[in-house]
């Protein structure tokens, strides 16, 4: 399987949690086996670049890897993670096409622009430049976006130069992967619970940073969940203030979703990250509050109004730099107000799909609806809010009083 | 040649980069030729960045004290 000598090794906490993930030992690691360390440690490293959510999505990055990959002609990482692509369930062209050629694909520009900067750090380091810099910032992306560029780049380069180096052979097959859970233990990241949200989690490699605070409260540490309380409280709050719309409300529930949280540690499986889980209980306690409002416009109507069809009112263009035309606090001001005008089944799909990054399928497990149901109303909901802030907006707005 | 409507009831999937080829090619044709939907689709991705952006209904983390306080201490009283 490669040049080197792979020693069989006993159990090692780090083999069972990759058995448990792919169902079988990649070659990428079996040919490390002389240094079980390193592989721990590599594991890590997987785990916070590419796995832990950052500024980048998981498929920016898993795209990422690929064109490089793809530049490096590295077989082997090309292969295995085309086929992590797949089994993430990443919508978009195929991803061999996008390792060989991505200028060639339908990708979005912007997306397009992400990978052009990846393949010219990749494959001309030297020619890099400030105007590179400023050609992703022109398309929107952050420092922070930036920076999990350059390193993404750098992990792809490791991992194919570590697999040349080693003479790794391409096994990654997806049938195995989904045949091969080792059958007699519970699988940690594998369960046989066929959500399809369950499938991005496939490979969350260690990539829970509560996992271990956790642990401790299971065992009786209760120090360890105020750790977590404060570790989530803005998010689980943000998430309430969203859904409720007060303050007052929002942490009154904040305390319920925390209390809930603890009585159910014995349930959290971990087939989610904990975050996730905590924000799909907040999610849960924030609309049966709502829905005990009488007031309340209802989050059911299914049928209702058509999703589609919207027409937009609004049509003149808007400034180059939007964000340039009023302060941070402005800016925040004039969004909550927005945002807390939306009906609520708009507002609460918006919040946790475009203020806690919540992926669509998380978004859809948290509330109990289908995908389409949840693009639909995402969608609206955004149209919406773009429609309530354009006369701010438009070119020569500025000075608008908000 | 399709219409705007065609185009808005596709904007969804066009945002996201989730549409095929061949009808991606249609909505750029009729994007390419049509400056209201050009501004929809400007106007729809700045206001994404906005809302991301905006920091909105954040507080500080130490806003959250007598909060948790009150939570560790009811937690305690129950396990007691």
């Amino acid at each position: 399987m490669s040049y080197l000598h792979e020693p069989v090794l006993e159990a090692f906490p780090p083999f069972e949690l990759i058995q448990n993930t792919f169902g079988f030992l990649p070659n990428f690691f079996r040919a490390q086996t002389l240094r079980p360390d390193l592989i721990e440690a590599e594991l890590h490293l997987i785990g916070s670049i590419l796995v832990t959510p950052g500024a980048l999505t998981r498929q920016q990055k898993e795209y990422i890897f690929l064109v490089c990959s793809g530049a490096n002609l590295s077989t082997y990482c090309v292969t295995d993670h085309c086929e992590i692509v797949r089994m993430l369930g990443l919508q978009g062209p195929e991803p061999e096409q996008i390792a060989i050629d991505h200028t060639a694909t339908n990708l979005p520009e912007v997306m397009k622009a992400l990978l052009n900067f990846a393949v010219q750090l990749n494959s001309q380091p030297t020619k890099l430049n400030p105007r590179d810099i400023e050609e992703l910032r022109a398309h929107g992306y952050t420092d922070q976006h930036i920076l999990e560029t350059v390193v993404m780049v750098g992990m792809a380069k490791f991992a194919n130069f570590v697999s040349f180096g080693l003479g790794t052979e391409p096994d990654f097959d997806s049938s195995k992967i989904a045949l091969q859970p080792a059958p007699s233990k519970k699988a940690h990241l594998l369960d046989t619970n066929d959500r399809p949200t369950d499938k991005g989690l496939l490979l969350d490699l260690k990539a829970d940073p509560d996992a271990e605070s956790v642990a401790k409260v299971r065992s009786g540490d209760l120090n360890a969940f105020e750790e977590l309380i404060n570790r989530h409280s803005r998010r689980v709050y943000r998430t309430l203030v969203g859904i409720l719309g007060n303050p007052d409300d929002a942490r009154d529930a904040m305390q319920d979703t925390f209390l809930k949280a603890f009585q159910h540690l014995g349930e959290f499986e971990q087939r989610a990250k904990f975050s996730t889980w905590l924000v799909s209980i907040a999610t849960n306690t924030g609309l049966q509050r709502l829905r005990e409002r009488r007031h309340l416009e209802s989050l059911d109507d299914a049928g209702g109004e058509s999703e589609e069809g919207f027409r937009p009112r609004q049509i003149q263009a808007w400034a180059e730099d939007p964000e340039e035309l009023y302060s941070q606090t402005e800016m925040r001001a004039l969004v909550e107000k927005t945002v807390m005008k939306l009906p609520a089944k708009y507002r609460v799909v918006l919040v946790l799909r475009d203020m806690e990054q919540l992926s669509t399928e998380e978004a859809a497990a948290a509330l109990g609806l289908g995908i389409p149901a949840l693009k639909a109303r995402l969608l609206r909901g955004r149209l919406m809010v773009r429609e309530a802030l354009a006369p701010h907006f438009t070119k020569g707005a500025k000075g608008v009083t908000l | 040649m399709i219409s705007c409507a065609d185009f808005m009831a596709e904007i969804g999937n066009y945002l996201e980069g989730d549409v095929a080829a061949e009808v991606r090619l249609q909505l750029e044709h009729h994007l390419a030729h049509c400056q209201t939907c050009q501004v929809v689709v400007d106007s729809t991705r700045k206001t994404l960045k906005i809302v991301t952006d905006s920091g909105a209904f954040d507080l500080p983390e130490a806003a959250f004290k007598p909060i948790t306080e009150n939570i560790m201490a009811r937690i305690r009283s129950q396990q007691t």
